[in-house]
C-alpha cells in the first residue's frame, strides 16, 4: 500500500460528534420521530453546561451536559416557554478526560437545531431516536443529527448521505482550570517530570494552554487502486459518490406540517431538567441472555455437504490472542 | 458532588473538507487519539455472558476483532469486582436499562484523556461496550447463517455488532463512504456454507494500521464477501449483496435459493459475476484468483473452475469490488440450483493466516 494521504476531515466527524452506536435497522422514520416526541422544535443552543452524576461505587461520578435551547419556532406542540434545559449524558470530567456515549449528540452554543423531544433528559436520551431526533441547520440548509446532509425525505424516512460540512465538524470544550488538572494524577506526575514549580507550571499553563480543547475527526484518504488481474472483468463502482442536493430546512418543516403526530403529547406538562438536581449514577446492573440455542432452526444438510464443510481450510487463532510485540 | 464548567459561545473550527475517505479516526488537538497500550484488558461479565455458549461468542468477537495486521489487540479476563463507567477498567456486560443504553442495541462508552500540558496529552483510557438485553432478545451468537438476519434468521449476530463495538473501543469510528464494519454491521458479513460471521474487514484493518502500525508478524489475510457497499445513511454506510448481471450489466431475474436470492441464468449464457475482495493484511498480495461452480453453497477448490484471473493486486485500503465475466457451461441440468463462488489466492500462494474467508458464493438456478 502507498499513496495514502490522511486528512483532517469534517465528515466523520459526524462520527465522532455521535460515535458508538451499532448500525440502525433502519433511516429514521419522521412517523416513528414524531410518534415519540412531545413536541418538535426549531431552536438554537443558547448555552452549554457540563456536570457530573453522583458516584456509585467504584463508578465515580459520570459526565453529563446540560444544554438550554432557546425556541426559533414552535413546530409541533410547544414546549412551554421560550427555553428549555434537557440533558444528555457525555462531556468532560473537568480534569482532562472527556466521556463520549454512544447515539448520543453533542451541542455546542450557537447550534442551530430542529428537535423530537421526547422528554428532559432525566431518564435517558431526551430526543427521540436520540441522534436520529436532531436535526442541524446550517445556512438554512438541513443535516441530520451527526451533519450528513438531508437530500429528501423518501416515503417518511430520512434520505441522507455526503460530506459533513465543516462548519458542523469538530466540537471544543473549555480546557480544565489549572488546579482542576491537578487533581488528574497522570498531569500531576508531568509536572513533577518536568520540574516546574506549582506557581511557574500555573503562569504557563494559563498562558500557553488553549483555552479550549478541540476534538476533531481524522479520515483515511484513497489508497493504492486494486486490480482485478488479467481476466475479463471489471470494477464495479461500489463507493459513495453521492453529492446529492441538500434540502432546505424550510422545506422538511413543510414536510412535518403534513405529518400525523397525534400522539404527541400536550407540552404543558414539559418541564425542563432541573439544572440543580442530582444526577443518579447510571445503572451498571448486568443482564443475562436468553436461551438462543432454542431458537436455532438450521436446516438439515446432506453427510457430504457436511464432511466437505467439514474438510475447508481452518483458522489458528492463537496468536491473534496473545500477539508477539 | 457536582463540578461545573460553563462553556458560553464556542466558535466551531473550520476544517478543510477531504476529497475522499476511508477510515475515521478521533483525534485530540489534531493528535490521534488511541490506547497508550497495544493489549487492553477488557473485562467480561459472567452475567451476560456465562461460560459456554455465550463467552464463546463474546471471546469470537474478541478473535474477529484481533484479526488484524497491527501489533494491538484485546484480552479477556471475567470481570470480579464489579462494573461501571469510568471506573478505569474497560468492561463489557448486557443491559436492560435505557438509561445506559440510550436506545441502541449496543452502544460503546469511551474516555478519553485529552488536555495540553506543554504539550497535547492524549490517550483512551477505558471503553465500556453494553449490549441491549431487552426482550425481545435479538442476539445469537451462532455462526451458522440460517440463524441470521439478511440471510434466513432473525438474529443478529453477537459478533458482527461486537466487532463494531469493539472496533469504536480500539479508536475507530463509523463510515458511511464504503463496504466496512463500521458501518451497517449486520450488512458486513463472510459467509461460505452453512456459515457465516461479521468481522473486522479491510477498512477496519486499515484503520487499526494507521493508529498502531503495522505489525512486526507478517499478518496476511486475503478474503471475499457476497456484500458490497449500496448507500451511505446517515454517519453509517449500508451493504446489499452482490449479483449476477448479463452481459451488459443488468441484474439478472432473481428466484430464492434456500431462503437466499438467487439469479436465473441460461446454459450457454455469459454473465457477470460480482464479489468484493479485501485485503486486511499487512502487505499488498498479487495473486490468483478463481471461479467456481458448485452444486452446494460450500465453495472449495474441489469445485468446478470456470475462471481464472492471474495477477489480481490487493492492497490494504479500498475494498474491490470485481465483476468477472464467465459463461455458465451448457450442461448444467434445467431447473436445478447451484452456486457461483470464487476463491481468491486459490492456489494458496500466499501465507494466509485467515484462509477460511477466501471463498464465498452467489446461488444461481439455471433456466
Amino acid at each position: 500500500m502507498s499513496n495514502r494521504g490522511l486528512h483532517l476531515s469534517a465528515l466523520a466527524v459526524a462520527c465522532l460528534l455521535t460515535a458508538g452506536v451499532s448500525a440502525p435497522a433502519a433511516a429514521s422514520d419522521l412517523n416513528e420521530l414524531a410518534a415519540a416526541s412531545r413536541f418538535v422544535v426549531h431552536s438554537r443552543v443558547n448555552k452549554v453546561e457540563y456536570v457530573l452524576s453522583e458516584a456509585a461505587g467504584k463508578q465515580p461520578g459520570v459526565p453529563h451536559t446540560l444544554v438550554t435551547f432557546d425556541v426559533v419556532k414552535p413546530l409541533q406542540g410547544s414546549a412551554g416557554a421560550s427555553s428549555f434545559t434537557l440533558r444528555f449524558v457525555g462531556g468532560p470530567d473537568g480534569r482532562g478526560r472527556f466521556m463520549r456515549a454512544s447515539n448520543v449528540p453533542v451541542f455546542q452554543s450557537g447550534d442551530e437545531d430542529i428537535l423530537f423531544v421526547r422528554d428532559n433528559g432525566a431518564n435517558g436520551c431526551p430526543l427521540a431516536g436520540c441522534v436520529d431526533g436532531r436535526f442541524r441547520v446550517l445556512n438554512g440548509m438541513l443535516y441530520d443529527g451527526t451533519g450528513v446532509p438531508v437530500q429528501r425525505v423518501e416515503s417518511n424516512r430520512i434520505v441522507a448521505s455526503g460530506q459533513v460540512p465543516a462548519e458542523l465538524g469538530s466540537f471544543r470544550f473549555p480546557r480544565p482550570s489549572f488546579d482542576d488538572l491537578l487533581k488528574n494524577a497522570e498531569a500531576r506526575e508531568a509536572l513533577s517530570r518536568q520540574g516546574l514549580s506549582v506557581a511557574e507550571a500555573r503562569q504557563r499553563y494559563e498562558a500557553q494552554a488553549p483555552a479550549m480543547i478541540e476534538m476533531s475527526m481524522i479520515s483515511g484518504g484513497p489508497s493504492a487502486a486494486d486490480r482485478g488481474g488479467h481476466g475479463q472483468g471489471h470494477e464495479a463502482n461500489a463507493r459513495s459518490s453521492a453529492t446529492g442536493q441538500t434540502m432546505s430546512a424550510d422545506s422538511f418543516v413543510a414536510q412535518l406540517s403534513g405529518l400525523a403526530m397525534a400522539r404527541v403529547e400536550s407540552a404543558a406538562a414539559f418541564q425542563s431538567v432541573d439544572a440543580e438536581a442530582r444526577i443518579a449514577a447510571p445503572s451498571s446492573q448486568p443482564a443475562g441472555p436468553a436461551k438462543a440455542r432454542a431458537e436455532r432452526a438450521a436446516p438439515a444438510r446432506a453427510a457430504a455437504d457436511i464432511a466437505e464443510e467439514r474438510a475447508l481450510p481452518k483458522d489458528d487463532l492463537s496468536i491473534t490472542r496473545n500477539k508477539p510485540q | 458532588m457536582k463540578a461545573r464548567l460553563t462553556l458560553a459561545g464556542a466558535a466551531l473550527a473550520c476544517l478543510a473538507a477531504s476529497p475522499a475517505f476511508a477510515f475515521n479516526v478521533g483525534s485530540c488537538l489534531g493528535t490521534p487519539v488511541k490506547w497508550a497500550t497495544n493489549n487492553p484488558l477488557v473485562r467480561v461479565s459472567s452475567v451476560s455472558f456465562p461460560d459456554g455458549y455465550w463467552r464463546n461468542g463474546l471471546q469470537r468477537t474478541i478473535d474477529l476483532t484481533n484479526q488484524n495486521p497491527t501489533p494491538f489487540f484485546f484480552s479477556t479476563t471475567t470481570d470480579t469486582d464489579g462494573l461501571g463507567l469510568g471506573n478505569g477498567q474497560s468492561e463489557t456486560w448486557g443491559s436492560t436499562d435505557a438509561g445506559i443504553l440510550q436506545g441502541a442495541p449496543a452502544i460503546t462508552y469511551w474516555y478519553d484523556t485529552c488536555y495540553w500540558l506543554f504539550g497535547v496529552v492524549s490517550h483512551r483510557d477505558e471503553a465500556d461496550v453494553i449490549f441491549d438485553y431487552n426482550a425481545p432478545f435479538q442476539w445469537t451468537a451462532d455462526e451458522v447463517k440460517s440463524s441470521l438476519i439478511r440471510y434466513t434468521g432473525t438474529r443478529r449476530q453477537l459478533q458482527g455488532t461486537g466487532v463494531h463495538e469493539f472496533g469504536h473501543a480500539l479508536g475507530l469510528l463509523h463510515v458511511n463512504t464504503e463496504y466496512n464494519i463500521m458501518g451497517a454491521d449486520f450488512e458486513h458479513i463472510w459467509a461460505n456454507g452453512a456459515s457465516a460471521h461479521g468481522y473486522l474487514g479491510e477498512d477496519g484493518a486499515d484503520g487499526a494500521t494507521y493508529l498502531y502500525g503495522p505489525w512486526s508478524f507478517a499478518w496476511q489475510d486475503l478474503g471475499v464477501a457476497h456484500w458490497k457497499y449500496s448507500s451511505a445513511d446517515g454517519q453509517y454506510s449500508r451493504h446489499v449483496k452482490t449479483g449476477v448481471f448479463n452481459s451488459s450489466g443488468v441484474v439478472l431475474p432473481t428466484v430464492s435459493v434456500n431462503g437466499e436470492t438467487g439469479y436465473r441464468v441460461s446454459k450457454g449464457q455469459v454473465v457477470q459475476v460480482e464479489f468484493t475482495y479485501e485485503n486486511n493484511g499487512r502487505d499488498t498480495q498479487t495473486v490468483n484468483t478463481g471461479w467456481y461452480v458448485s452444486t452446494n453453497d460450500i465453495i472449495s477448490t474441489g469445485d468446478r473452475l470456470l475462471a481464472t484471473n492471474t495477477g489480481m493486486t490487493l492492497s490494504r485500503g479500498d475494498v474491490l469490488t470485481y465483476r468477472r465475466t464467465l459463461t455458465i457451461p451448457s450442461d448444467l441440468v434445467s431447473g436445478t440450483n447451484y452456486w457461483v463462488g470464487t476463491i481468491v489466492d486459490n492456489n494458496n500462494a500466499v501465507a494466509d493466516s485467515i484462509r477460511s474467508n477466501n471463498a464465498t458464493y452467489i446461488p444461481i438456478r439455471v433456466n
